[in-house]
């Protein structure tokens, strides 16, 4: 036994699972 | 099938069986056949457990999914990055601590054995009888789209996966694994390329998705609250967290791929590139799907996707009705397009109001075309009485095989034959993990030398057979294949529950859990059979059954020894 921490990348992780949601409700709006 | 086609889909699954092969040989113990050696690296053991969920089902299946009820299936995954990171916290660093084979070993050593085995034996079950359907179900599509037999098709991937899986065990599974990811990611990835590039010239890829988004298949995010609508937020980050710990943490098919791992660190960051990768997978997979839906804007579709069940109606007494309808249908869609051309050049001249009025327009032509094509639907219900006709899992592959160069289609057959042998080959291999780790192993005495790599053999040899002789049954199934399919959420939140009371609820101790978890199971079956409640939250009901039973039961059971703590 990348990002120095185990919760720095449990922070990513997470992160971009809310970027996403956030990015496909932006995706939705704008095309529909 | 050109030449070329047949030439790309023999060359790259002679090359899938081959690197599993050659990459997984020497394998000399129990634990080097069941662990693969436990040197996997992270994007090893990533790439394995992707390719384990990835079924060729997933990718024929979800661009329909997209095409008849738009980008909202993507919600099922939104538990998956939450759940890797809650593993990879809690159950990974314990597997490794206790130097487990099989999830279930951890069981014994909490509960009892009696434990162990009602846990190992649910996962038998429901993934003994779904490895089945993994195979036959593109087989079925490949049959009936190509007119290939459905045995020949099912003999074909199984002789193909147990070639490499059976000789060498899961080293040769994660290798395999690897150059099926390669194959699958190409296929899709040219298919997409290649989909943008047959729409119209003057229709960009900002204006195809103003059509798709305009007909309502854009809908990605619904953030409405509705226990029986199986895809929106909720269902997503709630249901689906429970059924991805369930996956992730206690299916032996998937702890199989990061116990490989040389370390906490490598199955940790094995778990959480599957967390990263798999929602915008899923996401441009559905986005694919629209993209065929926008094709089929400028171009005319088949009343019906699947064949199959239209000849039925050919051959019957509304064969002059169907036909009426087919060709009512073709006027509707050439109505259809023509107001889709004329939305997209109104978006051109700038005016908005001009542009608002030219989606009202096609919006009202699509839903005449789509109560044309009901109409049809329901001729189609009449002929196969029984059956559920559904034509989403044909569209994609229809879509390639009319509309796709020489060579892609026969890549794109072959990343569907990678997806089946990809799901098989690792949910095999844990079965007969399970067989031997939980069964031989514990209940005969076996050991852990060179015999028991070919008793693993056996094991994974005699799945294998299963698995096919199931997918030969299965087209007798009916409708039945539905509720095999959600077989995995009827056992899934009691075993996940079991974990949880073993980690969560020191007071619980032997038997207390497995009889909480039996009358969990009674009420999971219960909740099934009377009431419209969608499966995804059948995995939080059984959860919260089996721990709210068993600290319950726990009030109740003689003083003893405290148990081991795991937590």
């Amino acid at each position: 036994d990348l990002l120095g921490s185990w919760k720095r990348i449990y922070a990513v992780v997470l992160g971009e699972l809310l970027l996403c949601i956030l990015l496909f409700r932006l995706f939705s709006w704008v095309y529909s | 099938m050109s030449r070329l086609d047949w030439f790309v889909l023999v060359g790259a699954l002679l090359f899938v069986v081959l690197w599993g092969l050659y990459k997984g040989r020497g394998a000399t113990t129990g634990e080097g056949y069941i662990g693969g050696g436990r040197d996997h690296r992270w994007w090893l053991i990533g790439l394995s457990i992707i390719a384990t969920q990835t079924s060729a089902i997933t990718f024929l299946s979800t661009p329909g999914q997209a095409y008849v009820d738009g980008m909202r299936f993507v919600q099922f995954y939104f538990g998956l990055p939450i759940a890797a990171v809650v593993l990879s916290v809690t159950l990974i660093p314990l597997y490794h601590r206790l130097k487990v084979s099989t999830a279930y070993e951890l069981l014994e050593a909490r509960f009892d054995l009696k434990t162990r085995l009602l846990a190992a034996i649910l996962f038998l079950i429901q993934r003994g009888l779904a490895v089945g359907l993994t195979i036959f179900a593109p087989a079925l599509v490949l049959s009936v789209l190509l007119g290939w037999s459905l045995h020949v098709n099912i003999l074909i991937v199984g002789l193909l996966v147990m070639i490499y899986t059976v000789t060498g065990g899961t080293k040769a599974v994660a290798w395999a694994h690897s150059s099926q990811m390669v194959i699958i990611a190409c296929g899709m990835i040219l298919a997409g390329i290649m989909t943008a590039h047959r729409l119209p010239a003057h229709v960009s890829f900002g204006d195809a998705l103003h059509v798709a988004g305009g007909l309502g298949r854009l809908n990605v995010i619904d953030a409405h609250f509705d226990p029986n609508n199986r895809y929106n937020l909720w269902s997503g980050l709630i249901g689906g967290f429970f059924l991805m710990l369930s996956y992730f943490g206690t299916d032996q098919s998937q702890v199989q791929r990061y116990l490989a791992g040389s370390s906490v660190t490598q199955s940790r960051l094995g778990l959480l590139l599957n967390g990263m990768i798999k929602v915008p997978m899923q996401f441009l997979i559905l986005l694919l799907g629209a993209l065929v839906f926008v094709f089929y804007q400028f171009h005319t579709p088949p009343l019906f996707f699947n064949p199959g069940p239209v000849k039925q109606v050919m051959a019957g007494p509304d064969a002059a009705a169907y036909r009426a309808l087919e060709s009512d249908f073709a006027v509707a869609r050439g109505l259809q397009s023509q107001r889709a051309e004329a939305y997209v050049q109104a978006r051109h001249s700038g005016d908005p109001a001009q542009a608002a009025e030219a989606k009202a327009q096609l919006q009202q032509a699509h839903a005449q075309s789509e109560t044309v094509r009901r109409k049809g639907v329901a001729l189609i219900e009449k002929a196969n009485p029984g059956t559920n006709p559904s034509d989403t899992n044909y569209i994609f592959l229809a879509y390639v095989l009319s509309a796709l160069p020489v060579g892609l289609v026969g890549l794109v057959i072959a990343a569907v034959f990678s997806g089946s042998m990809s799901s098989m080959s690792g949910e095999i291999s844990a079965l007969g993990a399970t067989t031997v780790v939980d069964l031989w192993r514990r209940l005969v005495g076996g050991s852990q030398g060179q015999r028991e790599v070919w008793v693993g053999r056996i094991a994974t040899f005699a799945w294998g057979c299963f698995a096919m002789a199931f997918a030969e049954y299965a087209a007798r199934l009916g409708s039945l294949i539905e509720a095999v399919n959600i077989l995995g959420s009827l056992f899934y939140g009691t075993i996940l529950g079991i974990f949880i009371t073993a980690f969560y609820v020191k007071r619980v101790r032997g038997g207390t859990a497995f009889w909480a978890a039996l009358v969990a199971e009674a009420g999971v079956l219960l909740c099934f059979a009377f009431t419209s409640i969608s499966f995804l939250w059948y995995n939080l009901i059984g959860c919260v059954a089996v721990v709210g039973l068993a600290w319950a039961f726990s009030l109740f059971q003689p003083p003893g020894p405290e148990a081991i703590p795991l937590a």
